[in-house]
């Protein structure tokens, strides 16, 4: 048991680095709320990998649905922003949203 | 009494339902719906102070919320700024389009913020988070142009990762302890005394990392000087003055102050993250041109203040902090909303172009000086006596390289803050703005009420210390 | 085993995500991916995650990316480095190597399995041990109803202006 709940674990890391690494390199915009996506996708893991290793499947459970809801919240209006990026700029590249330099 | 939290809590949401409905019957009706829905809050904030000592709970169909000094003293925070911004909106929103989305919106935000504060659960903190997060998003790209479109973005693609961040460190703490509310929490983390454990550590730094993204700590902080800016005015008000307090500092407070054991070198960051932000805040906010921009960096340095406050753990120190939290929400928002009256009239927000405006439009120039001498911390207004408290509690932990520092970069910023001041609202009018007019009333009345805050905060701070702040920070200080 | 499998394939999904050109692969990729972590779920009795996981990512969000996509068709869709997308195995065996590491530490840091008390079954830790949690919902799902109408009004304003 304790082997699945690391290789869970493990999955979960991994999709998350992958999403970041998305997140920093890629420039169309729906590509980046992918990488939001999979960033989630990697928590949901992780959230599953605590829940079997606390042994409270239906107190995780009820933390991921609400995750799961956030998530889609999220990705609403992420989405969005995206058409209205589109509408002013005519493109979804991010390079272009560097007008401001933070 | 629990009853009120009851209604702060829901006010706000049940008034979000009805503002379709409002919004029909026409403007007038979704300007008193939002005021209402914000002033009653309040109220009972207010009216929650003399108790909070006593640890009241309120229970919600099996929700259990629970209110305490330190979460009073953020409330007051959130809804008084919030019911300022509120006021000022009914007439800034008008060139916006969308009235009754942008209360509801604005609404939403507050619920949420509301929720984080009286809620005792660390799942249920970072949900309310999120649910404030999202409203603040759409309304950094409410005016729906380039700027704002662009920031909120940034704000977002940042902002997310940072609260998964977060959201592996609660799980990493549910790992440990097995459960997920506070008090409980405390207790079975409270270890025996002996090393902290490996995974509460790499809990601690993601969430250093992840709340000090929302509370715009250095070198987490980027997202704020495009977002503060390109927000409609009452939302970077709102943003700066109590977004990043509750979002993040309150955060960071309850995790490391009453969760987490004692970890010697998170005190050790605290200073020096505060430490940079202070400084690297205000030499940054010196070469803005944009007023709204240096009002978004020396957010990022004040909030250095508060950080440094936290960091030294002592009674002064987190005195200081919080006191610090309440004024510069106070004042900063003040500013903040004047840089909207002046750019609702002028169309601008490029310092170099302004000049004399004290002549055309008398309160916001009178009020941004009231903000400008309170952030700068002259007294008798209240920035002088939270920076005072944590300069002294600096000195009090022999701390007297950054005492030195904060004092430097408090004169510092006085000096850059009454450069602007003149540039803008003093010495010869712009041929340009010779017919333009004061701010519309209710603008003028949200800056009024918040500017004789100021100043009152200032003079009664005995009051308010003793009040609503030093109970806060024992709490905080018994927590260890 | 079986656990083997599941996650392998989420995770060639996901690079698959990361990787294909077409915007439409991607969104699909994405679909499936969610669609075996619901499998994962499934397999270790989370049900209703599992049910949800399927209907709103694997169905709800990829509706969401193609409706997006299909608004966006005709726009300059950003030039994908092909170094970003070409790396990726490079870039994934150094994330493998970096995970192994961490998994290390994890595994000794980690103390053996505690028998929890368990919370009972799903619907009362949902409806009662977790009740703020849905009040916090609701207002989300306002939050992005009132949000998507803030974001799309523009169209009511243009007409406005016809």
């Amino acid at each position: 048991m304790n082997n699945e709940i690391l290789l869970l674990f493990g999955c979960g890391l991994l999709l998350m680095m992958l999403g970041v690494y998305m997140l920093v390199l890629y420039r169309n915009l729906i590509r980046l709320i992918i990488g939001v996506e999979v960033v989630a996708k990697g928590v949901t893991l992780l959230f599953l990998a605590a829940g079997l290793f606390r042994q409270d499947i239906a107190f995780i459970q009820s933390l991921i649905v609400t995750f799961i809801i956030v998530e889609t919240v999220l990705a609403a209006v992420m989405l969005a922003l995206v058409v209205g990026v589109h509408r002013i700029y005519g493109s979804l590249d991010i390079r272009l949203l560097s007008k401001l330099k933070g | 009494m629990e009853s009120y939290i009851g209604w702060i809590l829901l006010v706000p949401p049940i008034a979000v339902l009805l503002m379709p409905w409002a919004s029909r019957l026409g403007g007038w009706a979704a300007n008193t719906l939002a005021v209402v829905a914000a002033g009653l809050p309040l109220v009972f904030t207010l009216r929650l102070i003399p108790a909070a000592g006593s640890g009241l709970t309120y229970e919600l169909f099996g929700a259990h919320f629970a209110l305490d000094g330190v979460s009073l003293l953020f409330l007051v925070v959130v809804n008084a700024v919030a019911f300022a911004c509120m006021v000022y909106a009914t007439s800034y929103v008008a060139h916006l389009g969308g009235r009754g989305k942008f209360f509801a919106l604005l609404l939403v935000m507050v619920f949420g913020l509301n929720a984080m504060l009286l809620t005792r659960d660390l799942f249920s903190l970072y949900l309310f988070l999120e649910v404030a997060s999202i409203a603040s998003y759409v309304l950094v790209a409410f005016g729906l142009e380039q700027d704002g479109i662009e920031s909120a973005v940034k704000y977002l693609l940042l902002s997310a990762v940072a609260t998964s961040l977060v959201l592996v460190g609660i799980l990493l703490v549910y790992m440990t302890a097995g459960t997920l509310e506070f008090a409980p929490l405390a207790a079975a983390l409270a270890g025996a005394g002996g090393p902290v454990p490996g995974l509460l550590l790499l809990a601690a730094a993601l969430f250093i990392a992840g709340f000090g993204l929302k509370a715009a700590v250095m070198p987490f902080h980027a997202w704020l000087p495009d977002a503060h800016p390109s927000a409609p005015a009452p939302i970077s008000a709102m943003l700066s003055g109590v977004v990043i307090k509750v979002a993040g500092v309150y955060a960071l407070v309850r995790v490391f102050f009453g969760i987490l054991p004692e970890i010697g070198e998170v005190r050790t960051v605290f200073l020096a993250l505060g430490t940079l932000s202070m400084i690297a805040g205000a030499v940054l906010a010196y070469f803005q041109r944009d007023f709204k921009r240096m009002l978004a960096y020396s957010s990022i340095s004040q909030i250095g203040y508060i950080l440094i406050g936290l960091g030294l753990g002592n009674l002064l120190g987190l005195v200081g902090a919080l006191f610090h939290v309440f004024n510069h929400a106070l004042f900063k928002s003040l500013l903040f909303l004047n840089s909207g009256a002046v750019q609702y009239r002028l169309g601008t927000r490029d310092i170099e172009q302004m000049g004399g405006l004290e002549t055309r439009m008398p309160v916001t120039g009178a009020t941004s000086v009231f903000g400008t001498l309170s952030i700068a911390g002259v007294p008798p207004f209240n920035g002088f006596w939270s920076k005072l408290f944590i300069i002294m509690g600096a000195l009090a932990a022999g701390q007297a390289a950054i005492a030195t520092l904060a004092i430097l970069v408090s004169v510092f910023t006085l000096g850059y803050f009454l450069i602007i001041q003149r540039k803008v609202f003093f010495g010869h009018l712009n041929e340009k703005w010779r017919d333009i007019r004061e701010a519309p009333a209710a603008m003028s009345l949200a800056v009024i009420l918040l500017a004789a805050a100021c100043l009152l905060t200032g003079v009664f701070f005995h009051s308010v210390t003793r009040g609503i702040v030093e109970p806060a920070a024992v709490i905080l200080l018994g927590g260890k | 085993m079986l656990l083997w499998v599941l996650l392998g394939l989420m995770v060639l999904l996901t690079v698959g995500a990361c990787v294909f050109r077409d915007l439409l692969y991607t969104a699909v990729s994405l679909a499936l991916a969610s669609a075996v972590l619901a499998g994962v779920l499934f397999h270790y009795g989370a049900n209703i995650a599992g049910v949800f996981e399927l209907s709103v990512c694997a169905g709800l969000i990829t509706v969401l990316f193609v409706s997006t996509v299909g608004m966006t068709r005709d726009s300059d869709q950003g030039d994908e480095t092909r170094l970003g997308r070409g790396f990726i195995p490079l870039v994934l065996l150094v994330f493998i190597g970096l995970d192994v590491l961490i998994l290390r530490w994890l595994g000794g840091a980690l103390p053996s399995i505690v028998p929890g008390a368990g919370s009972g079954s799903f619907q009362n830790v949902f409806w009662n041990l977790r009740s703020a949690d849905i009040l916090g919902q609701v207002v989300l799902i306002l939050a992005g109803v009132f949000g998507i109408s803030a974001l799309f009004r523009l169209k009511a304003k243009e007409k406005k202006h016809e």
